[in-house]
């Protein structure tokens, strides 16, 4: 029965921030686009707290803008505080990280997506999809309506099934004050898909007039923040407040002993897994009882909101204990609670059951990102659903799908990672699971990507001439560099420890130095090399890390055969004599792409990689031979 | 995993000692390493043949063996890449060494079943030999996993697991602080730090040096007679073969006139290295004497710096000016029958206990010199640190002793903790690698144990 019909070549459901991304990149890839979502008034929400990046997160919005994503302008725009952690050690750990005003971003992205040509929004929960022959149709809302797609992608974060608790009380839905989808992840497993669950938990939030500010710390953003975007020109563009730091002590920790039998999570009532990297704050205290406090971060909601997030006290005690353990710490004795905290289970789909362009192996054209495929936090959502929405844009238009390699870009470290070793709590990205840390650089992002986005159609021309002219003027200044000695007129110096010897050095070399910098040695640099600051900053880092990056690159080209070698999905793992068991099982669940992904199966050794480069070698002679035999069959 | 593009050596015999032993290389890479340790009077050239002649280490002129060199260019051999086979006697001591010095050369160690490995990716094996391959690599594999946990229940494991352990926790404490800087983990305390990051390299150090030891046992001792000319010398090493009663072996015709003689004391074999004079260069030929002469010292175990006991002055002037390494120098007062003191050190600075009267005239003083090499002999041999034996595993503690070394130098830099993190993430690879583990994956797991983190 259905009421409505309609056709679209995508369809993406749910519009939260991977929502967001895919639907803007289907639509600006020219396809006509539907998002559908439960509530138009929550698209692109900050469902927990108002921050967008940090480390490795920050190097993902610089990804996600070099791709022509909005994640980092948004950020841009609506930013009431920047900073950049790590800031003295070394550019590959530079994380940028905004607060931001949580109503302005999510009205900035919601006009964005409803000004966007080629996109449509619509208000409806999801009940199932349409698959035909395992290639997906459409999908039919809960009120049966139909509405046809070349291709789906369902971000449906935290909603599925979604189940809230504070202390022992139970509320079914995704985020509080909303619903909870239980009519598709029946359907999915109706489908086939194996289905999870996952844990995830948020803060308390406070109103600003009943916190005692006095007692506390005041924490300002950078004096010269860095936006997020290749093509912010100013910023900041509004006033840029302080957060504030505070900390539990002795008898919070009590408070909370105290009333630990009435958290979900210790009563064995949560049956999820939540992150260990988020941990709550009974979990702190059970943990490290050694420890005597724990930070807390006041972070103001926005510039007109008079709600403070406290970071660092995600709970799921009930509001009563919430209360007694707040009112114990310094400036927070008499908050008055907003939103209390609370715990979240939700259904996700373990993502071994997608490919590197994040299509379902078991329903064609069917994509999904997000927390769905069991990650947490705002910008791995958002670089999913970029990739995402690229790669059903791309199938709709029977184009090969794009995909980042981990060598190429934290996205591509993020999405191997999952297909390849799945995850048993929300996945988080983190800058130490890059293998080559030292080259993925917040800093060369659009060196590394702003070129591909062009050819997806994501970003303009202009910004790729940009790009093209700055690694001309970077090649430029590098052989400049390695060719050109100290001018006599820079030594001796006193200032930069330069000494008459230094004369016939060349420029490189000096540059090396740990005190010398770009910046200290321009005064002394022949006019032909002076460039403005970023062609300079790339130069500085290049020379500076020369021989780390020159062995990266070896590495990664030394690995290259194995990352361009396919293997075939339908591989016969279970027919080949000698691997070892655990091998065997791993190879045939995950079914890895390339041989590249096959060496990073944990419990996959040396001598079952030989095995399987030769069985797949054989394989494929075999079935050359037989396609040579059929053929010669029918020419009989 | 495997790769393809560099050149693999291994030995090919089975190990202990036997008649014969082949020492395998494939690659392109093959026919330059060959040509360095193979000694022709022309460059090889790229044709099936077989050679007969004698193998040479490069670095030090020695003469290993002599032997037969089986060469089989690209594409009619085994792997279809060019491929060297060295036959050689079949001692094990020898083997290794060989196979040490093709690494230095830039081969790399083979993996279990690489050849065939590669052999069939190449298209050299048909389809049904290639199901036994699969098999036997797999066996191969698991033989060699065997033998690696075999060697790690041992003295190896025990050494390496407490290093692998402060490693990672070093490693640990640089990337919670970078991936929660905002977690108000208190700061790292970087005296403290550079000390354990020297703990550490001292361990390793004292692994290489066991390898050092052991490799005295496989290889003996080197010794290097140095001094003016005039001092006795050349008499002092016709006294030590003829009063060492062992076999003396003169080695005719190398490419260095050093090599003098070798004896055996105490089971090892004692290489006795006479050198030109250090400034006694007139012409040419001289020079390159001199030349050769530093590298003998360079890549001597003891030795040995003769004075001439009768005029001491000046045989101790020379030895100022010829800068030898303090550590491994003796000095031997000859004679003594002409000395007008009995202890002609007196009046120098240098130690007693590194000083020795001898006569090789009347025979004087041999008995402390020989005495002396076996102490030196015996004080590695006597602990029981000779641990570590295989020169793949050298390998990887050679590495990640250098990355530690360098971290020292970027912690007293104050280098940013982003390349600190990168030298220790390596280091920690080479030692798991030797244990046979990944590391970065187990690693980080333990930051969540380790640090209370996480808003």
């Amino acid at each position: 029965m259905s009421f409505f019909s309609s056709s679209y070549d995508v369809i993406i459901v749910g519009a939260g921030h991977a929502g967001c991304e895919a639907a803007l990149a289907c639509a600006r890839m020219g396809l006509s686009t539907a998002l559908l979502t439960m509530n138009p008034d929550t698209i692109a929400k900050m469902s927990c707290n108002p921050a967008i990046g940090g480390l490795a997160k920050g190097h993902l919005v610089r990804e996600i803008d070099a791709l022509g994503g909005e994640m980092g302008r948004a950020t841009d725009e609506t930013s009431i505080q920047s900073r950049v952690l790590n800031r003295t050690q070394g550019p590959a750990v530079w994380g940028l990280r905004a607060q931001c005003d949580k109503e302005q971003y999510n009205q900035r992205m919601k006009n964005t997506i409803l000004r966007q040509p080629g996109l449509s929004v619509l208000q409806a929960m999801v009940d199932r999809l349409m698959v035909v022959n395992g290639v997906v149709k459409g999908v039919v809302t809960e009120f049966g309506d139909e509405i046809k797609a070349k291709a789906v992608v369902v971000t449906t974060g935290t909603f599925l099934n979604g189940l809230m608790h504070i202390g022992e009380t139970k509320i079914e839905g995704g985020r509080n004050g909303d619903l909870s989808s239980k009519g598709l992840p029946t359907h999915l497993k109706e489908l086939g898909f194996e289905v999870g669950r996952l844990k995830t938990g948020t803060n308390p939030r406070v109103r600003r007039e009943s916190i005692d500010f006095s007692k506390t710390e005041e924490q300002w953003g950078d004096e010269d923040p860095i936006p997020f975007s290749h093509f912010t020109t100013t910023f900041p563009l509004q006033p840029q407040i302080a957060c504030h730091i505070t900390y539990t002590n002795g008898q919070t920790h009590q408070a909370i002993k105290d009333n630990m039998s009435r958290s979900p999570l210790y009563s064995g009532v949560i049956k999820g897994i939540g992150p260990r990297y988020c941990p709550s704050i009974e979990d702190k205290v059970v943990k490290f009882p050694d420890k005597e406090r724990h930070q807390i971060f006041l972070e103001p909601e926005g510039l007109s909101s008079s709600e403070y997030y406290l970071n660092g006290l995600s709970t799921s005690l009930p509001l009563d204990a919430q209360y007694s353990f707040l009112h114990t710490i310094p400036g927070l004795e008499q908050a008055e609670i907003v939103r209390p905290g609370y715990a979240v289970e939700y259904d996700f789909v373990p993502p071994t059951q997608v490919t590197h362009s994040l299509e379902t192996y078991r329903v064609k054209n069917l994509f999904l990102a997000g927390q769905i495929n069991g990650t947490s936090g705002y910008e791995e959502a958002a670089a999913q659903g970029l990739m995402a929405g690229i790669n059903a844009a791309l199938a709709v238009k029977g184009l090969a799908p794009f995909t980042l390699s981990r060598t190429e870009a934290y996205i591509g470290v993020l999405v191997d990672d999952l297909v390849t070793k799945g995850t048993d709590e929300p996945y988080r990205l983190f800058t130490s699971k890059a293998e080559y840390r030292l080259l993925l650089r917040p800093d060369n992002a659009d060196i590394r990507l702003m070129e591909k986005g062009f050819e997806l159609g994501l970003i303009p021309a202009l910004a790729r001439e940009a790009v093209i002219e700055k690694k001309v003027q970077i090649e430029k200044g590098l052989k400049g560099f390695r060719t050109r000695i100290l001018p006599p007129e820079a030594a001796p110096n006193e200032a930069l420890q330069l000494t008459v010897q230094d004369r016939s050095l060349y420029l490189d070399n000096i540059m090396r130095r740990p005190w010398i910098t770009y910046e200290g040695l321009r005064p002394f640099l022949p006019q032909d090399l002076h460039f403005d600051p970023e062609v300079a900053f790339q130069i500085e880092v290049e020379l500076k890390y020369e021989g780390y990056l020159v062995k990266q690159r070896q590495e990664i080209q030394r690995q290259s055969r194995n990352e361009t070698l396919p293997v075939p999905h339908n591989f016969p793992y279970l027919k080949v004599i000698g691997f070892s068991r655990e091998a065997k099982e791993k190879l045939n669940k995950i079914r890895p792409e390339t041989f590249g992904q096959a060496t990073r199966i944990q419990g996959v050794t040396q001598a079952d990689l030989a095995v399987l480069l030769l069985a797949i070698s054989r394989y494929s002679k075999k079935q050359a031979e037989s396609a040579a035999a059929f053929v010669q069959e029918n020419q009989d | 995993m495997y790769h393809l593009e560099d050149t693999i050596a291994a030995i090919a015999t089975p190990a202990g000692v036997g008649g014969l032993g082949i020492v395998r290389i494939s690659g392109d890479e093959a026919f330059p390493i060959a040509g360095r340790l193979f000694m022709t009077a022309k460059p090889l050239d790229r044709r099936r043949q077989i050679l007969f002649g004698k193998f040479k280490n490069p670095k030090t002129g020695e003469i290993l063996d002599e032997g037969l060199l089986l060469v089989m260019p690209k594409p009619h051999s085994y792997t279809t890449e060019d491929v060297i086979e060295f036959h050689v006697h079949g001692s094990p001591a020898l083997l290794e060494q060989l196979m040490e010095i093709l690494v230095d050369l830039g081969a790399r160690l083979a993996e279990p079943g690489e050849f065939t490995y590669r052999a069939f990716l190449h298209g050299r094996l048909d389809l049904a030999q290639a199901e036994a391959v699969e098999t036997m690599v797999s066996a191969q594999g698991d033989a060699a996993r065997r033998q690696a946990l075999k060697q790690l229940t041992g003295g190896l494991s025990a050494h390496l697991e407490p290093i692998e352990e402060v490693l990672k926790s070093l490693y640990l404490k640089i990337e919670a602080r970078l991936e929660f800087s905002d977690d108000g983990i208190p700061s790292l305390d970087q005296e403290k730090f550079g000390k354990e990051v020297g703990g550490v390299k001292e361990e390793l150090r004292k692994l290489l040096e066991s390898y050092q030891q052991g490799k005295v046992i496989r290889e003996g001792l080197a010794v290097a007679l140095v001094g003016p000319p005039n001092v006795g010398k050349s008499s002092l090493l016709n006294a030590l073969l003829g009063t060492s009663r062992a076999i003396v072996t003169p080695i005719a015709g190398t490419t260095r006139d050093v090599v003098e003689g070798e004896i055996r004391l105490k089971g090892v074999r004692i290489r006795l290295f006479d050198t030109a004079g250090i400034r006694e260069a007139k012409n040419v030929v001289e020079v390159e004497g001199i030349r050769r002469s530093r590298q003998v010292i360079e890549e001597a175990d003891v030795i040995f710096w003769l004075v001439d006991a009768a005029h001491p002055q000046e045989s101790l002037k020379e030895l100022k000016e010829a800068l030898l390494p303090k550590d491994r120098t003796h000095y031997l007062f000859n004679k003594m029958d002409l000395a007008k003191t009995k202890e002609p050190w007196k009046g120098s600075n240098l130690e007693k206990s590194r000083c020795i009267a001898l006569s090789c005239e009347t025979g004087e003083g041999l008995t402390q010199v020989t005495e002396k090499i076996e102490k030196l002999i015996q004080t590695p041999l006597g602990s029981e640190d000779v641990v570590l034996t295989s020169a793949r595993h050298q390998q990887e503690i050679q590495k990640a002793f250098q990355n530690l070394e360098r971290l020292q130098g970027l912690i007293s830099a104050k280098q940013p903790f982003e390349i600190w993190a990168e030298e220790l993430r390596e280091a920690a690879l080479s030692i798991g690698r030797i244990r046979g583990r990944n590391l970065p994956a187990t690693a980080f797991e333990d930051i969540f144990m380790k640090f209370c983190i996480g808003k």
